[in-house]
């Protein structure tokens, strides 16, 4: 186990390293953020002198190296918009924006897996068939348009939720959370319903699949034979096993979510870590655009590491050291 | 109906104050949606309009800019130019700062030192605005004395740019000012807290030298999707909001219970076009010459726009059409330059003239994520360049990506929109226009170059005597536009969305000051 682990660290770091030479050389091509940021009426003076303060004078792989100087010592650099650290930046608005993942997660696996099983167990009675109506638009809609939708809806036309923003806040060991006030509620339902819609269908289907596959399988004819009840051939045989399908799924969905909320957060106001990193890219913010892709990599691998533990969990026939790969 | 119950309940006199309180906070709260988040709370850290409109909430200069950019006595009463380097500036007396403490020449000193500090680390610093100040001496305790290396008759323009803080705070460097911590000022506002990218809150300075707000608490909200700031004033989230978009302008007009205020801003939609190779890379006539060195074709070009058409089908009528580089009011104005008429006839007459009857090949370069309609503006001028027989091309970019290579003269056909933020002329006709070189023309990227322009631009920026530098900045603006060194196309217009119990003035910087929002009478 150990061994797995520090062989998993060591592949996380390498993909670290490539990422981020990608990364610098790409945003590197793309433009020169002086030319985005400076005003008109700056002198040539003015403008070298800030080229040299920002460290653009120096060839790229000079820059790099500093960056990587930087970034072993945990300093990912300092915005050029906000004069601050980026990690600080992200780390700042992280909270807001796992909250709302994590709620659309939950929301995609409360409403999706019932469902999912529902449609898969009936497939040719009528609620199965809406079920999967729902899903295809659930898939096919596009966010921002649900999105000003549901604003339209719930906001403008019945007044009952607000529009965007995040709710009052509490302090959870130290951290600001708002799903834990009804202010915070309120103001995170839409958002996360929202980026739920997709998950949702996405784990209806999934699930559907794996039920009416499992209940085509020897064991639960045997089962069946047995004299099990339905009951129990459903929520402990069937589920158990399209369980591992869905976690592979989920875990890397989560990571998507956190990454890629941006739309949502921009359609609702929610100050989230996704409008951040859209800003430092139309103005080249470059150590926010790192320092988020770095995290963002950072994210990933060890969600994916989280989820090949799990599946040991679910599943006893599949093992960790070595021979099971 | 609703007063009885409150006094049923004047035994308990802690209730009364409440039954008449709550009524009262409700109606002077106000909430304002706005497009873009500010990026530091440090009023000298970065010329950006977000920086610079939060800020005028809660600084004010030695001299502000009212509503159509021009001067008015600030922090400073009266000032007057000793001599061709000397200014004086007498300052206000009574006024104090957001702890209490009183406001002098100190405080004056110290903030135009601090402007250096605060320019590490700046993207883009306060520096031009303060340059050419050789010293800055407090007289006395309401008089502060500057002194300047070459005439500058727009100092006061400048200073109208530079927040006064403290004189504590003129060792602070701006990462810690950043977060709004130690945030103090004189101006309406005293600042309460912030979310970047999310709500800043104010709270009234009860101590204001000027007119004191009616809004006990102030809340800016940032919604940078323009649908989501619409649906936030439709369902009362917020009470106003700027940049109202143009396909939206008809719904909010139609509506019960809010409106718009429109005004046309100081920011000018221009064409900057290659006047300086003989082989430009994206114009070219049948002979392979650039045929953007005809001042001839240039003026057909000009011509050729339909400016009304492209504000009325693609602005919304939120615009006004430009023959020159300021707004109506603002120093430089020439009241005679009108903007040119749509005229393809005569507009394809001047291309056979400059020797090209047949037209020629232009691809034509623009931003699409930078103004308002950027890329939609392009296409039009595209197809009506296309109608009067010129071969064009469109091509749109990011902004990321535009101004770099612009800047590096990969085009030869450009959009760009300049605005002027010191209320005159010389603060667009210098960047966009001045003979490129070290110190001057640094913005323009079509590199014309007249000495007739330069001359009279130069004699603006030097003389004291404020009608003698209208005459020479309006002199120069009229060389421009014979020589249609660029091609003015419009002047954006701001507008703001509000409920109907409130009113508000529209600025031409296009900043929403809650001091400027008053309750409809």
């Amino acid at each position: 186990m150990t061994a797995y682990l520090l062989r998993r660290g060591g592949q996380t770091l390498l993909t670290l390293l490539v990422m981020s030479i990608l990364v610098f050389v790409g945003v590197y091509l793309v433009g020169n953020p002086v030319d985005v940021m400076i005003s008109a009426t700056a002198t040539p003076q003015e403008r070298a002198e800030l080229i040299v303060r920002m460290g653009l004078d120096q060839p790229v792989w000079v820059q790099y190296w500093h960056f990587l100087k930087g970034a072993l010592s945990g300093d990912l650099g300092n915005s050029f918009l906000y004069n601050r650290p980026a990690l600080g930046l992200i780390f700042e608005r992280m909270p807001a924006t796992l909250e709302l993942a994590f709620s659309a997660l939950f929301l995609g696996l409360v409403f999706g897996i019932p469902l999912g099983v529902i449609a898969g167990l009936r497939p040719s009675k009528p609620e199965s068939r809406g079920i999967m109506a729902f899903s295809i638009l659930g898939f096919s809609l596009p966010t921002f348009w649900v999105g000003l939708m549901m604003i339209l809806l719930f906001a403008v036309k019945l007044d009952i939720l607000p529009a965007s923003g995040r709710g009052e806040t509490v302090n959870v060991l130290g951290v600001p959370l708002s799903i834990f006030t009804t202010d915070g509620l309120s103001h995170i339902f839409l958002p996360a319903l929202n980026l739920a819609l997709f998950k949702i269908s996405l784990v209806i289907r999934l699930t559907r699949a794996g039920v009416s596959e499992a209940l085509q399988s020897e064991y639960v004819r045997f089962a069946r034979a047995k004299g099990v009840s339905e009951w129990r051939i459903v929520f402990l045989h069937v589920l158990k096993n399209t369980l591992i399908p869905l976690i592979t799924v989920v875990g890397l969905e989560l990571g998507a979510l956190i990454a890629f909320a941006v739309v949502t957060e921009t359609i609702f106001s929610w100050p989230g870590m996704g409008k951040l990193i859209i800003d430092a890219i139309t103005t080249l913010d470059r150590p926010v655009i790192l320092a988020y892709l770095m995290i963002t990599v950072l994210m990933f691998t060890v969600i994916n590491l989280i989820v090949d533990l799990t599946y040991t969990l679910v599943d006893p026939r599949v093992k960790i050291d070595g021979g099971s790969e | 109906m609703v007063s009885k119950p409150c006094v049923a309940m004047t035994l308990a006199a802690g209730l009364l104050a409440t039954c008449f309180s709550a009524p009262a906070a409700l109606a002077a709260d106000l909430k304002i949606g706005i497009a873009g988040s500010p990026t530091s709370m440090d009023p000298q850290f970065y010329v950006i309009g977000t920086n610079s409109a939060m800020a005028r909430n809660i600084f004010d200069g030695l001299v502000n800019q009212d509503d159509r950019q021009q001067l008015k006595p600030a922090l400073a009463t009266e000032w007057t130019a000793v001599d061709d380097t000397t200014w004086q500036f007498h300052l206000r007396e009574g006024v104090k700062f957001h702890d209490g403490s009183d406001f002098d020449a100190d405080d004056v000193v110290a903030s135009i030192a601090r402007v250096k500090l605060a320019s590490e680390n700046s993207p883009s610093s306060f520096m031009p605005y303060v340059k050419g100040i050789t010293a800055v001496t407090a007289i006395d305790p309401m008089t502060v004395e500057f002194k300047t290396e070459t005439a500058m008759p727009l100092l006061p323009n400048n200073l109208s740019r530079i927040a006064i803080l403290p004189s504590e705070e003129g060792e602070t460097p701006s990462s810690d000012l950043n977060t709004g911590k130690g945030v103090i000022g004189t101006g309406p506002f005293k600042f309460v807290s912030w979310i970047p990218d999310s709500t800043i809150e104010l709270a009234r300075n009860d101590d204001y030298w000027g007119d004191v707000s009616e809004w006990d608490n102030v809340t800016y909200k940032v919604f940078s999707n323009p649908s989501a700031r619409v649906a936030s004033l439709l369902s009362g989230d917020v009470d106003m909001i700027e940049q109202v978009p143009p396909a939206d302008i008809g719904t909010l007009e139609n509506k019960d219970g809010v409106g718009i205020v429109s005004n046309s801003s100081n920011r000018v939609m221009y064409l900057h076009m290659d006047q300086d190779r003989d082989d430009s890379p994206f114009a070219k006539g049948p002979d392979g010459q650039n045929p953007l060195k005809d001042v001839r074709v240039r003026h057909g070009l000009s011509l050729a726009i339909n400016r009304q058409a492209i504000i009325d089908r693609i602005m919304d009528k939120q615009g006004v059409p430009a023959g020159q580089l300021v707004p109506e009011g603002y120093t430089g104005y020439v009241d005679s330059l009108k903007p040119d008429p749509y005229d393809p006839k005569k507009a394809k007459e001047l291309f056979a003239e400059a020797g090209y009857p047949n037209g020629f090949d232009l691809t034509f370069h623009a931003s699409n994520d930078r103004y308002p309609n950027d890329s939609l503006v392009a296409q039009a001028i595209g197809q009506m360049f296309t109608r009067v027989g010129i071969n064009t091309d469109i091509v749109t970019l990011p902004k990321s990506v535009y101004f770099s290579r612009a800047s590096a003269l990969e085009f030869s056909f450009i959009m760009g929109g300049a605005a002027v933020e010191t209320g005159e002329a010389s603060g667009v006709l210098g960047p966009l226009l001045e003979t490129y070189g070290d110190n001057s023309g640094r913005g323009n990227r079509g590199r014309y170059s007249s000495k007739a322009f330069d001359e009279a631009l130069q004699r603006g920026r030097s003389l004291l005597d404020a009608d003698a530098r209208d005459k020479a900045l309006q002199d120069a603006m009229k060389i421009a536009i014979d020589d249609m060194g660029v091609i003015p196309v419009f002047f954006l217009a701001h507008t703001w969305g509000l409920e109907n119990s409130l009113t508000y003035n529209g600025r031409t910087d296009g900043y929403t000051l809650a001091a400027n929002v008053h309750s409809a009478k």
